[in-house]
């Protein structure tokens, strides 16, 4: 009886996981940046 | 300029007072925070254009604010304020999942407290592998989901309460063909049948399941990304057994595959007391 995983795919396990790296590497940016201009426009005129 | 002064204040007193150094650093933080895992839910949930339309309009907003005079820019939160009461109200199912996803018990967090009779538990055992070989010999399609107590009511509420003894003869006639209950799915709790003809949510994740399974399968599935449970299904089409878990199916389950599947829920997963 064959058992597979469906999910799993030979050798795209690594890039898979290097991409999401860098996707969330981004996504830090983009927050980070966000927040430094949300903060940055509420102090301009308080 | 009036901005770059304003802004080299800004920096000065970041640099210079503690307090104001504390106070926008936490600040970044907290809202950085926020963002983050805002953007990561768009993402998650193929909503990139929304992540573009949500910058972009604190970026204008910003640029607006930044020249506009005698108004008190602390309005800017209004923008990301109701980024968030969209995402709420556009994504009420998917955040509904994530709740109930961290509420689910985990294996081992819950000590029912209840002793079985170890034979009990083996009949059930037996009976549950019969009723799916037979429904798989004659092409019924059936799900059965196997919980520790963790389904909502509202899952369990959408089908007919049953709490009944396990045994084949009972598990088969549930999913007989054009009985009432068979288009749903039954839920066991240890050795009960809680519930048949339950309504269950259907998986979302297009990418890592086989264009081959139906809307039973994704249901299935889906269960189990949501909550802690483990679900088997039988294919009406084809009478394969695959069981899934946590998102994830495994196909073609035989006789010892569904042993140890349902030997793992009894002695580990409910973490009951053997008599």
């Amino acid at each position: 009886m064959d058992n597979r995983n469906f999910n799993q795919r030979n050798g795209s396990g690594e890039k898979s996981k290097a991409k999401t790296f860098w996707v969330n590497v981004g996504l830090v940016v983009l927050a980070l940046g966000l927040s430094i201009l949300t903060v940055l426009v509420i102090n301009l005129n308080r | 300029m009036d901005l770059v002064k304003r802004v080299s204040e800004i920096w000065q007193s970041f640099v210079n007072d503690p307090s104001m150094t504390v106070a926008i650093t936490v600040s970044i933080l907290v809202f950085a925070t926020l963002y983050f895992f805002m953007i990561r839910f768009l993402v998650d949930n193929k909503a990139e254009a929304m992540v573009v339309l949500f910058s972009l309009v604190m970026v204008i907003g910003a640029a607006i604010l930044t020249f506009a005079k005698n108004i008190n820019t602390a309005i800017y939160l209004i923008i990301p304020t109701v980024f968030l009461v969209a995402i709420m109200v556009l994504y009420s199912v998917e955040l509904k999942r994530i709740i109930l996803a961290r509420k689910s018990v985990k294996p081992g967090d819950v000590k029912h407290g209840i002793s079985y009779d170890e034979e009990r538990v083996q009949t059930c055992v037996t009976e549950i592998i019969r009723a799916l070989q037979n429904m798989s010999k004659n092409d019924v399609g059936a799900i059965i989901v196997l919980s520790t107590g963790n389904v909502p009511n509202q899952i369990i509420d959408s089908g007919v309460r049953l709490d009944c003894d396990i045994s084949s003869e009972l598990i088969e006639s549930v999913f007989f063909p054009k009985t009432p209950l068979h288009d749903g799915a039954m839920i066991i709790s240890g050795t009960k049948i809680v519930s048949a003809g339950c309504f269950l949510p259907l998986s979302q994740n297009v990418d890592n399941i086989p264009k081959d399974l139906g809307t039973r399968h994704r249901a299935g599935i889906g269960v189990t990304e949501t909550i802690d449970v483990i679900s088997i299904i039988v294919s009406e089409e084809t009478g394969i057994i695959s069981i899934a878990r946590a998102g994830k199916i495994t196909r073609y389950a035989d006789s010892e595959a569904l042993r140890k599947t349902l030997t793992r829920y009894y002695w580990q997963e409910l973490d009951i007391n053997k008599k």
